[in-house]
């Protein structure tokens, strides 16, 4: 631990408080039964800095043993945030069932369309700094993911609680800012790293005590209830009235061109 | 900087503006309660008026104006016209913003939503 740089310490430190007050608070305010798996993520998060303290201690932080284990303690952490995120937006789409399903689809096809872009563009220098792209290119598609679905959610005009937003707006925030902090930190560094590592290492937690001074913030109330369930139409009314008002809308398209081209005609 | 980098944060950056964007309260929140009985008045719109408004917007008319009247009768029956059309063309719009919002609202309320019928309505 005696090589790591006194401000990153100090990072560390507040960022294991603030997680510390998150997982205290999903518990004292009973939010831990709405949102296992976020309860979940933050308490892997909580462990996984007692682990990489045990690790920095033992090996110390610039050997590759400590940075093997820390990469894959990250994934783990990673894998949790995925589920605790897709948690969150199967909990505020539930009454809508048709949009949870398209939400589904967003999900799958921007996800494999950012994974293709990920692999072609870091192609390059794939081998070299392997743990980098491949963070860099999880957050880039975990981003993209949850935005193209908050853009779905906007669409539909579907009224997502300040707490659910907060804690969504979090992790999507984390990820693009990491997603930066790695472009940047890559066209400066390039080879020599090491000289960067701590400003990597302060960036990084710097944000993350951000997304948990934010997430602190919508906890501190309990999660809203359940909300009420839409009232469901059957699926013969949407099937019935899309179409008709996709018509609809045609026409008044055809009309509006129409009157445009009357207009536009020189007199 | 090399191009994918340059790309990749081009990215990043606008990635958070969409965050910031969607995560922004809209100022006009629609109503959440569907109002089917609009559906039930999809035949008396504002659009029904459509012939008699390209009919008064019609060359013809206007030439056969210009024949018979004064010239600032003509200039004023067409600053008439115009503004009359302007105001037909908000109300077309708003015919439109109209059906569009029922049409989200029936799809986030229905069991299961095609994705062709909605990119057909962004097309």
């Amino acid at each position: 631990m005696g090589t790591l740089a006194l401000h990153v310490l100090v990072l560390w430190a507040c960022s294991a408080l603030l997680q510390l007050i998150t997982l205290i608070l999903l518990f004292a305010k009973g939010s831990f039964r709405k949102l296992p798996f976020f309860t979940a993520y933050v308490a892997l998060n909580l462990c996984q800095v007692a682990f990489l303290v045990v690790v920095y201690s033992i090996w110390g932080p610039k050997s590759d043993t400590t940075m093997i284990l820390a990469w894959y303690s990250e994934c783990i952490t990673l894998l949790a945030q995925a589920l605790a995120t897709t948690e969150i937006l199967k909990v505020t789409l539930r009454p809508y069932q048709g949009i949870w399903g398209l939400a589904w689809r967003a999900l799958a096809v921007t996800s494999a369309l950012i994974v293709l872009i990920v692999a072609l563009a870091t192609h390059g220098d794939w081998v070299t700094a392997k743990w980098f792209e491949l963070n860099r290119g999880y957050h880039l598609t975990f981003a993209a993911a949850v935005i193209a679905c908050l853009l779905l959610v906007r669409y539909y005009s579907i009224q997502v609680p300040a707490a659910y937003k907060m804690i969504l707006g979090g992790f999507c925030l984390y990820s693009s800012t990491e997603i930066l902090i790695h472009t940047v930190l890559q066209s400066l560094a390039k080879k020599a790293f090491d000289a960067y590592e701590p400003f990597w290492q302060a960036s990084t937690m710097l944000s993350f005590i951000v997304v948990l001074s934010i997430w602190v913030v919508a906890l501190w109330k309990p999660l809203p209830i359940e909300s009420r369930q839409a009232a469901a139409p059957s699926d013969s009314i949407y099937q019935r009235l899309s179409p008709e008002i996709n018509e609809g809308l045609r026409d008044l398209n055809e009309k509006l061109l129409r009157l445009w081209k009357l207009e536009a005609r020189p007199q | 900087m090399n191009l994918p980098l340059l790309l990749l944060f081009g990215f990043a950056v606008l990635l958070v503006l969409l965050l910031a964007w969607v995560l922004r309260d809209p100022r006009k929140l629609p109503q959440t309660d569907v109002d089917l009985g609009y559906a039930e008045d999809l035949d008396r719109r504002h659009v029904t008026y459509f012939p008699q408004v390209r009919q008064a917007m019609a060359a013809e008319d206007s030439a056969f104006l210009a024949s018979r009247a004064s010239r600032a009768l003509t200039r004023r029956v067409q600053r008439e016209r115009r503004r009359i059309a302007l105001a037909y063309l908000a109300c077309l719009r708003g015919d439109f913003l109209n059906l569009w919002r029922l049409a989200r609202v029936i799809a986030s309320m229905a069991p299961q939503v095609g994705a062709a019928q909605e990119l057909e309505r962004l097309s």
